[in-house]
């Protein structure tokens, strides 16, 4: 089976129970807590009047896509696979417990030769269970590094829009846990590649990176603290690129430009000097209105 | 509280519980593994690949939760604080897998009306496919406000021992993260006295304090790494008391003396200078 034949497939359905001690876990695992007394960041991590993060349905039920048993018959060089953008659509708020049924989708491949690989686009649809309410889209392109020279299908979404040139209005660092990775992973996503010394340097890194979307999710966060009041219902809409690969320990400086009802950010390492998110919006409810 | 006769003998939580591979890697990276993710040692407690459980593990499975609350033993349970606990290993934790557990209230020993009573009570972790034990977990309350009534049940006590004179064998201090509590919480715990500012002034504390039974894990990581070359299956049993509380972002300073065939231990904490946990014997294998 080539990666072409996939497109216009749904390749998961199925139902995932989710519950409050998921939701804190995420935002923990986000660095949320970290001042266990500030009020804000305990409506994340603790049950009482418990607050979800816009990033949670990223990171609900079926993490499988990129795994290897995930479709029978299809060998992909998995070590060399990158996720490389992020589209999050959130019509609603998710509850702090509940039942989503899921679908996932493959959208398009896009070819780029066999010596650079191809970039996959996938979709999954998260509804709510007891309700059939539409819960989120979240659209991930992965670039299939060994896996090119199949040819392209399909109808990509369009192409995100660049970091802004002028200085940002807002920059923010923050550090991060040399062990984030290894907490953000119990959110679902086991690959090795974030724990495993050796399977990262497998893949060509000097050692396991950080979950890109748990990246975006600690650059949200400042975008939420800076611009929202920490008020994530007002999120509509995410979309990001993953620049680079960013490690645990690292510090992340986010860089923030506020327009109405849109919000572009970018981040980069400070260690290294290397952006690592780039072309990243936040559209808020009533963005497209105004 | 409900008469010593009465409650003696009682089991008062029975349950099965499965857990993944997933829980005992969050188990073993809120009690503090992994800070160092390129440490192989520490990789084989929080990565699921050769998984080795943490003994303390034993600690949250099939955890009864906090039963003295439950008004059929009409317990002052505002003034219960946790005093002692131990585990003993029989069979090495599966990485992964469904366990019974049995809590039994053992003895009471009254204090007096104005000191209260201890309360004695067994968790017995067993392997559901075959009821084989896997681990006893002795736990040691006192319910403050519950003295007078009598005792009851023979109470297993241990005689209470002095550190040796000399200096300590290894010294061992391990940080805490600020958010300690918030993560152990998410192993089964979920006291609001470890989580709500507001909770823990009711209680008398100045903030919310960790768990002792997360403190205790944390002197487990001292002596996997000064006694067990962190090899996990060495470690038979560990008893400690809790003497004072701990905060979570403070340095755990664990002193070990190893003694044939134990490990006598305490810990402190670094900024305040208080120990926390005093009585501490380990008992590990020669590899």
């Amino acid at each position: 089976m080539s990666l072409v034949a996939l497109v216009g497939t749904r390749l998961h359905a199925g139902e995932t129970a989710y519950h409050s001690v998921d939701a804190m876990l995420h935002a923990l695992s986000l660095g949320y807590g970290e001042d266990p007394l500030d009020t804000r960041q305990l409506r994340h991590v603790y049950e009482e009047r418990l607050c979800v993060l816009p990033t949670l349905p990223l990171v609900l039920g079926w993490q499988g896509v990129w795994m290897p048993a995930s479709v029978p018959g299809l060998a992909l060089d998995l070590p060399r696979m990158l996720h490389a953008e992020e589209r999050l659509d959130l019509p609603r708020r998710l509850p702090p417990a509940g039942i989503v049924r899921e679908e996932v989708w493959v959208d398009a491949v896009l070819d780029r030769g066999a010596a650079r690989g191809a970039y996959v686009h996938t979709r999954k649809e998260l509804y709510s269970e007891n309700d059939g309410l539409h819960l989120a889209t979240l659209r991930s392109c992965v670039l299939a590094r060994g896996d090119g020279g199949g040819g392209s299908a399909g109808l990509a979404p369009p192409a995100l829009e660049p970091t802004p040139a002028r200085p940002a209005e807002a920059t923010r660092t923050r550090p991060t846990l040399r062990h984030q990775a290894l907490l953000y992973r119990l959110n679902g996503d086991l690959n090795p590649v974030h724990a495993s010394p050796a399977v990262a340097a497998r893949a060509g890194f000097e050692r396991p990176l950080l979950h890109g979307r748990c990246t975006l999710g600690l650059a949200l966060r400042e975008v939420l603290e800076t611009c929202l009041d920490d008020d994530a219902a007002e999120i509509a809409r995410v979309e990001v690129r993953f620049a680079a690969p960013f490690f645990p320990g690292e510090t992340l400086r986010v860089r923030i430009w506020r327009d109405w009802k849109r919000i572009a950010f970018s981040a980069d390492c400070v260690e290294r000097e290397i952006t690592v998110l780039s072309h990243g919006r936040v559209e808020l409810r009533g963005a497209k209105e105004s | 509280m409900l008469h010593p006769d009465e409650l003696v003998g009682r089991v008062v939580d029975a349950r099965t519980a499965r857990y993944r591979v997933e829980d005992t890697m969050l188990y073993a990276l809120a009690t503090g593994l992994g800070t160092d993710p390129l440490d192989p040692a520490q990789l084989r407690y929080v990565y699921e690949e050769n998984l080795l459980a943490l003994p303390s593990l034993c600690l949250v499975l099939a955890y009864p939760g906090f039963w003295l609350r439950k008004p059929e033993y009409f317990v002052d349970w505002a003034k219960v604080l946790h005093a002692e606990e131990e585990f003993v290993i029989h069979a090495p934790l599966p990485a992964a897998g469904t366990v019974t557990g049995r809590t039994t209230v053992i003895a009471i020993v009254d204090r007096g009306a104005d000191k209260g009573a201890y309360i004695h009570s067994r968790k017995e972790v067993r392997r559901a496919e075959d009821d084989a034990l896997l681990a006893t977990v002795n736990t040691i309350s006192v319910a403050r406000g519950d003295g007078g009534l009598g005792g009851g049940g023979e109470a297993p006590r241990a005689a209470t021992f002095a550190l040796p004179a000399r200096a300590p064998d290894a010294v061992c201090e391990l940080p805490t993260l600020p958010q300690q509590a918030l993560l152990y919480r998410l192993c089964g715990d979920f006291n609001p006295l470890h989580a709500d500012p507001a909770v823990a002034r009711q209680g008398g504390f100045e903030r919310p304090i960790l768990h002792g039974r997360c403190t205790m894990a944390v002197a487990q990581h001292a002596l996997l790494r000064h006694c067990c070359d962190y090899d996990a299956t060495r470690l038979k049993s560990m008893r400690v008391r809790f003497t004072a509380p701990f905060y979570p972002g403070e340095t755990l300073r664990t002193r070990l003396w190893r003694e044939d065939g134990r490990v006598l231990f305490d810990a402190a904490s670094v900024e305040r200078g208080v120990t926390v946990l005093g009585q501490g014997v380990a008992v590990v294998a020669a590899r």
